[in-house]
């Protein structure tokens, strides 16, 4: 069971993970964590199980956010969104085969981030 | 000589004549067969044709001409060579005809055949010397071609970095504002902050295009201009429409930045000032003609400048938007006309 008001965040830009906790607080959803290295947004998102995950791909340490998002999709469930500075054919690549709810382009506005959460709930209204 | 007297012609011309049967043994000879020989006429009668050859020849013979001498019982033009008893080679040529079972051959003298022949071997050897030349600079240029690939792949990765590390640090720059923003209660300092966010998201914007650019050098400005207005339309109330007419123009960075913060501090502007009920419309159109200027309008249909001589408040933005203008060495003019339209015209990016 997921909770449908918890959002993770996962970007290891403090300022920009911060940016992002304020859209999502805007929004009446809850940060249920900031994580800065894939480790830590597995470990963050077994524990919280959030209903989304906003994911950047580059992280601190050896795995980048494909990786966590691959362990998060399996162990979890989570919808993990994208959010990305770079255009390389190849990560947009991985990106895709790993089941991404959306992918956003730094950077990003406040209005695209409020309308990909909005639709991720909407859509599975029951989760 | 009499017409038709081939006796004569046999025993006097220059060419060898022989006859022989069906297996190449010979019957009859004409002098001039014995020249080329050094046997005597009756020495060759009765032997076989193959063992006037060298033995070189006996194996060209044995592969080019037996074969169709036993078949069809006619050969042209086979190159051989006569061994000679004085023991120098006469290169001929031989060409047989079939009469039932008999065969009648024409040997040609051809000394300069062979002369031909030791070129041609030559040549080919020269032309396979220079080919292997050829190969040999053709993989130094392949190779060279390769490290040059790889060194402009490597600055196209670099670029590319450095592109997303200023976008990323754009981000941060906009995160710093937005958590600043929260800290302030005056309306003034909330709007001068979310003005610089628009203009911080514009330059953002550029980079973004930039990263995905072919040549990471230049873009398409429509593409751009679409996502810039786009974004301006989220921080408008819905009853404002920001329509985009932009037509095709590559453009590369010094010239996207000035023109995405123009039409951002145009249309914000228009946004802020047109439309006290809070609904119209704003146009943003951008014109590239082949030859000539590039035309950027933006046009709302509010109730126009506040000053009755149609003449802008002096402000931030303003003064930005003339200096960005001085920068693309164009001109900016507005208009009252059912609302206010600004009019500006550049150089086009090429020629700036």
């Amino acid at each position: 069971m997921l909770h449908r008001d918890r959002v993770l965040i996962v970007d290891d830009e403090f300022i920009i993970a911060q940016t992002l906790c304020v859209y999502v607080e805007d929004l009446g959803l809850t940060v249920c964590g900031t994580a800065a290295s894939a480790d830590e947004a597995v470990a963050l998102a077994v524990d919280q199980r959030p209903f989304i995950v906003l994911m950047d791909m580059r992280l601190q340490g050896d795995r980048d956010g494909v990786d966590a998002s691959q362990e998060i999709h399996e162990r979890v469930g989570s919808k993990v969104v994208f959010i990305t500075g770079s255009r390389e054919p190849a990560t947009l690549a991985r990106i895709e085969g790993d089941h991404p709810s959306a992918v956003l382009f730094k950077p990003i506005s406040e209005g695209q981030l409020v309308a990909v959460i909005r639709r991720l709930l909407e859509e599975d209204p029951g989760a | 000589m009499s017409p038709g007297d081939g006796e004569t012609l046999a025993l006097t011309a220059p060419v060898g004549l022989f006859e022989a049967d069906r297996d190449m043994i010979l019957r009859q000879v004409n002098p001039a067969m014995t020249a080329m020989t050094g046997r005597a006429p009756t020495d060759l009668a009765g032997r076989f044709f193959r063992d006037l050859l060298t033995r070189s020849s006996q194996l060209i013979y044995a592969l080019k001409a037996e074969h169709a001498l036993v078949g069809a019982g006619s050969v042209q033009e086979i190159f051989l060579e006569l061994a000679h008893t004085d023991g120098r080679p006469r290169p001929v040529l031989l060409t047989v005809s079939a009469d039932g079972d008999t065969r009648r051959g024409v040997l040609f003298a051809a000394p300069e055949r062979r002369a031909y022949e030791l070129e041609l071997v030559a040549a080919r050897q020269t032309m396979l010397e220079s080919l292997k030349a050829l190969e040999s600079a053709n993989e130094k240029l392949e190779q060279l071609v390769a490290d040059r690939t790889a060194a402009l792949a490597q600055r196209d990765l670099l670029l590319r970095e450095v592109y997303h590390r200023v976008k990323n640090n754009l981000q941060v720059v906009d995160g710093l504002l937005l958590l600043q923003s929260r800290k302030l209660a005056d309306p003034a300092a909330l709007a001068a902050i979310e003005g610089l966010r628009k203009r911080v998201y514009a330059i953002g914007l550029v980079h973004h295009q930039l990263m995905g650019s072919a040549n990471l050098k230049t873009f398409d400005v429509g593409a751009f201009l679409r996502d810039l207005v786009a974004h301006l339309q989220k921080g408008a109330p819905d009853s404002i429409a920001l329509r985009i007419d932009a037509a095709p123009l590559n453009v590369d960075l010094d010239f996207a930045v000035p023109l995405g913060l123009l039409v951002t501090e145009l249309t914000t502007n228009a946004l802020k000032h047109a439309f006290p009920s809070g609904a119209g419309e704003v146009r943003v159109v951008l014109e590239a003609p082949a030859e000539g200027e590039v035309v950027l309008r933006i046009a709302d249909n509010g109730i126009g400048f506040s000053d009755a001589t149609g003449t802008p408040t002096p402000s931030l933005g303003l003064t930005i938007v003339n200096g960005l203008v001085r920068q693309l060495h164009g001109r900016i003019r507005a208009v009252q006309d059912n609302g206010v339209a600004w009019e500006a015209r550049f150089p086009a990016p090429d020629a700036a």
